[in-house]
């Protein structure tokens, strides 16, 4: 079961510079200052965490922390 | 033994700013110093194909090694953007704009970002096998041929720039050893289709930060290398994120990543030259590791020792 906490430590460990404590699980990634390879690391990050692979064309769908824990928790 | 002597280089003076050119796709001036890595990228002189930076390329290893003309006994062209339509092979073009003489083997090897490692591995085979001394490797890929529209993915990555780097005896550096990797699944996701290249940004990135760092440790571990021992690792620079990836992977040295696009951006193949002729001569460096990888998907790494028989 992936957590909040869980993707704001991938996205630490996968070189996001950007201070991500205080982003919210509602606000949407690119307001925060992520940008495109921010999440391709991210994305990286989380696919080899959990075994879940996330396709292109879902990608942009997962534009929040919220969007992502019920994109990896329910597959 | 045989190995790298001498390397020089042509980059072209002009170019795009890469911060105005990412206004126009509204990316921030942040993003291109911090990812992308490029401010500048140069583009082809007006009126210069291929074969014509790979000649100022060579025509500048002539010049500053003391390689001639004569003594040149193989020519390779690493390039997937030929003049023309690659026939004939972009090799025999250099070859006649330098008046070359007619004993010189000339051909030219169809790769990508991983050109240069692979080169190095078929041009010191080749003068090994046929008994010859001198071989020059050009890398010459101007993606500018291949980007003629406006793309948010591939307009703000790459630099036109040409390498050569003279193999023969007495050399400073060593190929030492060297692994090669292809996935062809990979091949749809950076192409030229109908004369413009697509690139799918995610893919390209997900298989180097996946699968380039696996392949580095495993040949250092072959060759008792710890990452400790290594000076630099030197690979192709692809975009700042990229390198910085594969950094990651490889706790501790970090710092020994050499990061070097600015003003030159992604210029395929002769990145990883581009970098290594800093390394020769007024350098102590003992242990190099070369990794290039890109278009394919295709791999290749090397390890290179300082030949401590060198005679300058």
């Amino acid at each position: 079961m992936l957590t909040e906490a869980d993707v704001k430590q991938a996205m630490t460990d996968s070189g996001v510079t950007t201070d991500v404590s205080n982003l919210g699980s509602e606000q949407a990634f690119s307001e925060y200052g992520l940008d495109s390879l921010d999440l391709f690391n991210l994305f990286v990050e989380l696919e080899g965490k959990t075994g879940v692979t996330v396709p292109d064309e879902d990608l942009d769908k997962l534009t929040s922390i919220n969007d992502v824990l019920v994109y990896f928790n329910k597959s | 033994m045989i190995g790298i002597k001498a390397i020089s280089s042509y980059i072209p003076k002009e170019g795009v700013d890469n911060f105005k050119q990412a206004e126009t796709f509204e990316e921030s001036a942040s993003f291109v110093e911090t990812k992308l890595g490029a401010r500048f990228l140069p583009r082809l002189e007006q009126g210069d194909d291929t074969s014509d930076i790979a000649v100022k390329a060579v025509d500048a290893l002539l010049c500053e090694s003391d390689l001639a003309k004569e003594d040149i006994d193989a020519l390779i062209v690493v390039t997937q953007n030929p003049d023309g339509q690659g026939l004939p092979h972009c090799a025999a073009l250099v070859h006649k704009k330098l008046a070359l003489p007619t004993h010189v083997a000339a051909f030219d090897v169809s790769l990508g970002c991983s050109g240069y490692v692979y080169g190095l591995s078929i041009l010191q085979g080749f003068l090994a096998a046929s008994g010859k001394k001198n071989g020059v490797l050009v890398t010459a890929d101007p993606y500018s041929k291949v980007i003629t529209t406006p793309n948010r993915t591939t307009s703000m990555l790459f630099g036109d720039a040409a390498t050569a780097t003279w193999m023969g005896e007495n050399p400073q550096l060593v190929v030492s050893d060297c692994s090669f990797g292809t996935d062809g699944k990979g091949a749809e996701h950076l192409k030229v289709e109908q004369g413009e290249l697509y690139m799918n940004g995610r893919q390209v990135f997900n298989f180097a930060s996946l699968n380039v760092a696996p392949a580095i440790k495993t040949l250092l571990e072959k060759n008792d290398w710890p990452e400790e021992s290594v000076d630099a690792f030197i690979l192709h620079q692809g975009s700042l994120a990229i390198v910085d990836a594969i950094a990651r992977r490889f706790k501790g040295s970090e710092a020994k990543f050499i990061k070097a696009l600015e003003n030159t951006g992604n210029t395929v193949s002769s990145s990883i030259p581009l970098i290594l002729k800093n390394y020769l001569s007024n350098d102590n460096s003992a242990r190099l590791v070369l990794s290039g990888f890109g278009v394919g998907f295709s791999w290749a790494t090397c390890l290179l020792k300082r030949n401590e028989e060198y005679v300058n």
